[in-house]
């Protein structure tokens, strides 16, 4: 094979691919003007690289052929006029496009008048010849010679433009190319998807450098008569021929130019593939002969067919090769979609937050899909949907019981004119025409909408295929599992939240305890308290003040957790510190409630008993503000309340308190206690009460405090065994001792 | 809890339900009387008749309501109030702070 044969082969396979992707573009969307357009370009841009095959391989050979059927290979050049409109479409039509529209196809007239002058004028001299008219009838033999003779004229200034015809015609062609490329160029500029810029960059070098290769070759010489040496020539072409198609098909292949199908891409990337290895396959075949001539001297048969059988054997590991190379390099690109699901699901598996989930939902769809605008919304409430957004106020959609059940029953993406005419006219369709909504995804878990992806259109007019669709519902059911994983993330950070906070409150009220019991001469003391689960404001308390005096202090503020907490903690280091300063009991009440009504707003609260008892005197001075009246059971088993004091701490400020006395004598036994511990109900809601509890103070009032203490315990978790407890519950028992 | 209101002589009388108890149920009670605050209804009867018990955060927001309507020169009443919660109001000496009578018309009266 020669160095013409190899240019020819060139010319064809680059000519055929040229056809080949016309017509995949023009098969994916034979509806849009871009694909119509760029096919018709791509199929002129095919004529020339086939005719020069054409005519390289065998029409070369053939003699006298008419001059006019090869001129008719000028066809080609509609190519120009067609890269001129295609430059003012893509990827987007510009403002002037509807303007200028007639002006642009008035542009392919230059060229359909150059083809009809070298097809039909190819020969003027002929055509003269033919224009001699000779008749017997004067009158109209004058008029008829009159227009022959004016068709001649035309006839032979035609023949004067044909002298410079290819000149004259390349000049236009050029202004084309500068035009187009300009074009295409400020048309780049304005793109704002970043995808949609990297495949039109891609497109706009390869036809730039192809074009451009062809004008420094053929246009630009032939306008100023320089004579390129042949090998120059072919090769700046042919490399034009190679580069241009080949960053069309490159752009289709991994950029889904146009918004090509994936089966399309991979035909498109296989017939390629296939095409080189076969034609190195055949060139090497063909070759075999004179390689086998020259090596071993003479022409063998018998080794043409070994060297073929060898081949063949070679052949298939090196299509398998290229296959896995092509399908690596090219199927497995960021536009294929099983990559995108699988890079998705990477990006939401840490997602935690339904924001964030819309957020990357959004982009993946907007990036990878060239889709204008993406709305997403989750369910709130029964058929209610919030379009996630960062306004928290941002519209809702609600849904017609109807709409809803046709969305369940679709289960799968859908177009919106499909239900449009379904829709609730206020509401759905409100947001399908404010989103100018082209698709929508409904989101379904259970049989339940969990929410809906409004699609817009996508970016330079793209359509939704079937494969888009195909692609949607799988994403949606991955955005149904990271939905449902938000869901139970937030739960169980709720729950984790509460028992933390639960922890928090448990430990301040354990730290509010004393450590131990205090020692005494005259009394002896126990104490108790079970918190309930959710902790409520229970505490109490033993400050000594001097090696005589002690301070005892029960109480339970309003509320649970740890707010409650907090406030007891407040009221004890009031009351420690007021108790140690020597304060008498109304002031210092007086005072703490001052305090704790000015930082609260009157809704927390707690009761409290105070008390302080004098070892040597056995005397107690009280105040009790607002808290169950603790019991007092003579050693003759009488029982009296202690009820002085004044309101509730914390309630409302400037309160008066009282100061009360009891004179202990020994035996007598002194009970303080909570809510939670009188009002613990058996299961038929009676309260175990105040008389209970005297009662069981009088049957234990001979024991030490300890053992009363765990008998009262013990009685009133009997009497409300199996109920679970609501309430904090705390006991303290002060007995006087008998010797 | 459940929560009625009406008004008369431009007094409102609400009528909890059951038991006034913590979390949502005591919130309805709330922002029923700051809602009636920011409509400048000041005077205000509830009538515990119906009010099986309370607990602390219960007795929190009839003191709140009590706080808020007076700092506004308002004035919050309680009516036919029972017997269990009135020794709740005797214990926590809340029954020297509220006003609190055997009828809802002798509470309404005490307005003239």
């Amino acid at each position: 094979m020669n160095i013409g044969q190899l240019i020819d082969l060139v010319y064809l396979a680059s000519g055929l691919s040229l056809f080949m992707l016309a017509g995949v573009i023009f098969r994916e969307n034979p509806a849009g003007r871009l694909n119509i357009i760029a096919s018709i370009m791509l199929f002129f841009a095919g004529i020339g690289p086939l005719a020069a095959s054409a005519y390289g391989s065998f029409l070369e050979g053939i003699p006298d052929i008419p001059t006019w059927l090869l001129n008719s290979f000028y066809v080609w050049e509609l190519f120009f006029p067609a890269l001129l409109y295609f430059s003012a479409i893509f990827p987007e039509p510009r403002p002037f496009y509807y303007r200028y529209k007639k002006l642009l196809q008035i542009a392919f007239l230059p060229t359909v008048f150059h083809l009809l002058m070298v097809v039909f004028m190819a020969e003027p001299e002929r055509v003269l010849s033919l224009l001699t008219f000779e008749s017997s009838f004067p009158i109209i033999g004058a008029i008829l010679s009159l227009v022959f003779e004016i068709l001649r004229m035309i006839t032979a200034f035609i023949g004067f433009l044909l002298l410079f015809h290819s000149r004259f015609f390349s000049i236009i062609n050029l202004a084309y190319v500068v035009l187009a490329l300009i074009i295409l160029y400020y048309g780049y500029k304005r793109i704002e998807n970043l995808r949609l810029k990297q495949q039109v960059r891609v497109v706009i070098y390869g036809i730039s450098i192809g074009v451009g290769l062809y004008t420094l070759a053929i246009i630009i010489p032939t306008i100023f008569a320089i004579n390129l040496t042949n090998p120059v020539r072919d090769a700046m072409v042919m490399l034009g021929l190679i580069v241009g198609p080949g960053s069309i098909s490159w752009a289709i292949v991994k950029y889904q130019f146009l918004d090509i199908g994936l089966i399309a891409r991979k035909s498109l990337v296989y017939s390629i593939s296939t095409a080189i290895v076969v034609g190195g396959y055949l060139i090497i075949v063909m070759q075999a002969g004179s390689i086998i001539q020259s090596l071993i001297g003479r022409e063998s048969q018998m080794m043409n067919v070994l060297v073929i059988i060898v081949m063949l054997l070679f052949f298939q590991p090196i299509y398998t090769q290229v296959d896995d190379f092509v399908k690596r390099i090219f199927i497995r690109s960021r536009g294929d979609f099983s990559q995108i699901l699988e890079s998705f699901s990477r990006e939401i598996s840490t997602v935690f937050q339904e924001e964030k989930l819309a957020a990357t939902v959004k982009d993946t769809l907007k990036r990878e899909m060239f889709i204008e605008n993406v709305e997403v919304c989750f369910r709130e409430t029964e058929r209610v949907y919030k379009l996630v957004s960062l306004d928290p106020t941002g519209p809702r959609v609600e849904m017609e019981e109807h709409t809803y059940n046709y969305l369940i029953s679709k289960q799968a993406p859908l177009f919106a004119d499909e239900i449009s005419s379904k829709m609730d006219e206020r509401c759905l369709g409100d947001a399908l025409k404010h989103h100018s909504t082209e698709v929508i995804v409904p989101l379904i878990r259970k049989d339940e909408l969990a929410g809906l992806l409004f699609l817009s259109s996508k970016v330079a007019g793209f359509r939704y295929g079937s494969e888009d669709l195909s692609f949607l519902k799988i994403l949606a059911n991955q955005i149904v599992v990271a939905l449902e994983s938000c869901e139970l993330y937030r739960e169980s950070l709720e729950k984790q939240r509460m028992e933390e906070e639960l922890a928090v409150a448990k430990q301040i009220q354990r730290g509010l305890l004393p450590g131990e019991l205090p020692l005494m001469r005259n009394f002896d003391f126990a104490a108790f308290i079970e918190p309930s689960r959710q902790v409520g404001g229970d505490y109490y308390d033993f400050i000594p003040i001097s090696s005589e005096r002690t301070g005892i202090v029960i109480a339970d503020a309003s509320g649970k957790g740890v707010p409650a907490a907090l406030f007891t903690a407040r009221m004890q280091v009031m009351i420690q510190s007021e108790a140690r300063f020597g304060k008498r009991l109304e002031e210092m009440m007086f005072s703490i409630n001052n305090f704790l009504s000015e930082s609260s707003s009157g809704e927390r609260f707690a009761t409290c008993f105070y008390g302080e008892i004098d070892d040597n005197e056995r005397r107690l001075f009280y105040c009790n503000a607002g808290h169950n009246y603790p019991i007092l059971v003579r050693k003759n088993g009488s029982a009296e309340s202690l009820k002085k004091g004044g309101l509730i701490l914390g309630a409302f400020p400037e309160e008066r308190y009282e100061t009360g006395e009891v004179l202990f004598e020994p035996g007598d036994v002194l009970v303080l206690y909570t809510d939670g511990l009188s009002e613990a109900m058996d299961d038929n809601n009676i309260e175990f009460g105040e008389q209970r509890l005297t009662e069981n103070i009088r049957k234990f009032r001979v024991h030490p405090a300890e053992v009363i203490s765990s008998m009262i315990v013990k009685s009133v978790k009997q009497f409300a065994a199996g109920i679970n407890d609501l309430d904090d519950m705390t006991l303290v028992v002060v007995r006087a001792k008998e010797t | 809890m459940k929560l009625t209101s009406r008004e008369e002589n431009s007094i409102v009388i609400l009528e909890p339900r059951g038991k006034i108890m913590g979390g949502p149920d005591a919130t309805i009670l709330h922002d029923q009387l700051h809602e009636f605050i920011d409509q400048d209804k000041k005077r205000v009867v509830i009538d515990l008749a119906k009010v099986e018990w309370m607990n602390s955060t219960g007795l929190g927001i009839l003191i709140s309501g009590l706080t808020t309507l007076r700092n506004n020169g308002g004035e919050l009443k309680l009516a036919r109030v029972t017997e269990k919660i009135e020794s709740l109001l005797t214990i926590t000496k809340l029954i020297t702070v509220f006003d609190n009578y055997d009828s809802v018309e002798d509470a309404l009266k005490s307005f003239d």
